[in-house]
């Protein structure tokens, strides 16, 4: 009896299911598995950053502005004697905050759009994709100041600007999916037992559709960060005390070079994080792509 | 009105409106399926049989094709005229379909035993549990091994032959009086084959559910069906019950097709085929369709297109001039003509 159990158990994990090989094929990718880690590191920050920073965020010290990094001050302090490292820490929340919530406003809004275009087709498809593409005309960054233009600055608006930028990309991607999945013999198959539209959407198109999705998403977190940083940048997000990352960069500026460092540090963490959500894109979708096989 | 034909397709006429002109993928066609029996709808590709079941099933929408003109009478009603929903609600329920490929028909990424149920809740109002003992008891009925392990796995752990178990169990699941099979058994291998169409049999006299059973294999059909249709370019050539049609065919196409069967003893010799393709719905001949193709076809048959004639034994006809003297013309005669 014993044994008959274990030679079952060994049949179960000798399955390779879609899931455990997509894992796998990740695995062999070491630059997406370093940039997975450096995100979920991020991620830990964003929760604890608070906690960790040996300053407050608005904490000044006139007696020590702009320092250079030390083992006090580990990034320096700014031009008030607040302290970067601290500042950058706290950032951290906003970024992700920002990216997490533009990205999936657009992912969800961009993935309606896209199947309902690729299903029903005709006139409710052209109407969806003629709008994607007069979105797509504009280059991102141009689309995002003008919606913060009418909307007027502030986090909130930042996030829907970029929201908005990057709707039409899920649409497109979806849509495609939806185009292939639509004459597939499984989705006749769900019509022939009588599945509803919206059933045979949500629940045989929609899954299939996932893969991309998710190695869009990946890659639009980085995008959106940066337009994001773009627009605090130029003063048309956040509002100054908070540390944001581009608006610390855009206060560094000034004093480029008497203190390099101010400007480095926040720019190296806009770097880090949105090459780091690149690289789990593409590793993503070497993962889950199953035409791209080894 | 009761009848005991469960389908009856009168005159259907599919045409598919295409940018450079109406292709006549069904035209004309006049079958019955009788209450418990097995219709075999049989023909060369591109002869219109998978348009007649899209056509009954209702599924052309999105298609460029529309049924033009005739009736499909599900017990006696007409559903051509029914809406969009009112057929949704038809299909799986009355009549469900199983296809040609089993390794693409089960959507890969939901569990076997969540699509059996997804069938089951999208037509009764019972709860999840009950649904769900009753895909199971229908899974077991198709006789596939380990059931309870099997709902919960995933299409790509099957292989064809259980997937399309696992198909029939989707389609019957909830006891359609007519099972639409579109070549069920083409990709499968012949033993695989013949284990499927078994269980077709013994599911048909369980559940009693009529089958429509589209295919270009005779074997099967003398396997399978009660009665048969032949058909060619979007019409019935030949109709009768499967005895008339094997012992004594009367229309050349039909003969044509039993002699490209390959026989066992036959060894050696050269396969009989008929010469020509399916003439292209666009540049339809004039007169008999077949003509072209006919080995006995004479000046009239290129002129004129014949109706149907009876034939001695009982419901078997046959569209060919060549049986014109066998009996009367059958009243409904140059429907369908030039």
């Amino acid at each position: 009896m014993k044994k008959n159990k274990k030679i079952q158990t060994q049949n179960q994990d000798r399955i390779r299911t879609p899931f455990s090989e997509a894992v796998r094929k990740f695995k062999k990718q070491k630059n997406a598995v370093i940039a997975l880690c450096f995100i979920i590191f991020l991620i830990f920050l964003a929760f604890f950053g608070d906690i960790i920073a040996p300053y407050k965020i608005n904490e000044y010290d006139y007696s020590a502005i702009l320092q250079g990094p030390s083992l006090r001050h580990f990034f320096g302090t700014d031009e008030f004697g607040r302290d970067l490292f601290s500042r950058i820490l706290s950032g951290t929340k906003i970024s992700l905050a920002v990216g997490f919530g533009a990205v999936t406003v657009g992912a969800v809004c961009g993935t309606i759009l896209g199947l309902l275009a690729g299903y029903y087709g005709g006139i409710i498809d052209s109407i969806i994709m003629r709008i994607c593409d007069v979105l797509f005309a504009f280059p991102g960054i141009i689309l995002a100041i003008a919606i913060v233009a009418i909307l007027g600055s502030g986090m909130t608006n930042v996030v829907i600007a970029v929201a908005v930028f990057s709707t039409p990309t899920f649409a497109r991607l979806v849509r495609s999916r939806t185009l292939t999945l639509k004459n597939s013999v499984f989705v006749m198959a769900a019509k022939n037992i009588g599945v509803s539209d919206a059933g045979i959407l949500f629940r045989h198109i929609l899954p299939g559709a996932i893969p991309d999705i998710i190695v869009q998403y990946s890659m639009s977190f980085g995008s959106s960060i940066l337009t994001a940083s773009s627009l605090s940048f130029l003063g048309m997000g956040a509002q100054p005390p908070t540390p944001e990352w581009g608006l610390l960069l855009s206060n560094g500026r000034n004093y480029m070079t008497s203190a390099m460092y101010v400007t480095i540090f926040p720019g190296l963490a806009i770097f880090l994080t949105v090459l780091s959500f690149n690289l789990l894109g593409d590793g993503l979708r070497d993962a889950l792509d199953p035409k791209l096989s080894e | 009105m009761a009848t005991d034909n469960v389908l009856e397709i009168k005159n259907l006429h599919t045409y598919f409106y295409t940018d450079d002109g109406v292709v006549k993928a069904v035209d004309g066609v006049d079958v019955e399926l009788k209450r418990g029996s097995t219709l075999g709808i049989v023909g060369e590709s591109g002869s219109g049989k998978s348009v007649t079941s899209l056509s009954v099933m209702g599924l052309l929408t999105g298609t460029k094709g529309k049924i033009a003109e005739g009736e499909i009478l599900l017990d006696g009603k007409d559903i051509v005229s029914l809406s969009k929903e009112e057929r949704r609600k038809i299909r799986g329920n009355k009549i469900s379909m199983i296809f040609q490929e089993p390794m693409t028909s089960l959507n890969p990424v939901m569990k076997i035993g969540d699509q059996i149920v997804e069938c089951v809740l999208q037509h009764e109002k019972i709860s999840k549990k009950e649904a769900y003992e009753k895909a199971e008891k229908m899974l077991t009925m198709t006789g596939v091994p380990r059931v309870h392990h099997m709902m919960k796995e995933y299409p790509f752990q099957l292989s064809g032959g259980q997937r399309q178990r696992v198909m029939i169990a989707m389609a019957l699941v909830c006891k359609p009086e007519i099972l639409i099979a579109d070549e069920p058994t083409t990709a499968l291998d012949v033993t695989i084959q013949a284990q499927i169409l078994d269980l077709m049999n013994q599911l048909k006299k369980e559940t009693g559910t009529s089958i429509l059973f589209i295919t270009h294999d005779l074997g099967v059909v003398a396997e399978i069906c009660d009665d048969v249709a032949v058909m060619y370019c979007g019409r019935v050539v030949e109709k009768g019950d499967v005895k008339s049609i094997f012992y004594n065919p009367s229309h050349p196409y039909t003969r044509g097709l039993l002699a490209s069967i390959p026989r066992v003893g036959d060894a050696g010799k050269e396969l009989q085929s008929i010469p020509g393709n399916v003439p292209n719905p666009k540049y339809m001949p004039e007169g008999c369709k077949f003509a072209p193709r006919c080995p006995y076809a004479k000046e009239k048959c290129r002129k004129e297109e014949p109706g149907f004639f009876r034939m001695p034994e009982e419901g078997h006809i046959s569209r060919c001039w060549m049986c014109e003297n066998s009996t009367a013309s059958e009243n409904d005669g140059q429907k369908g003509g030039v």
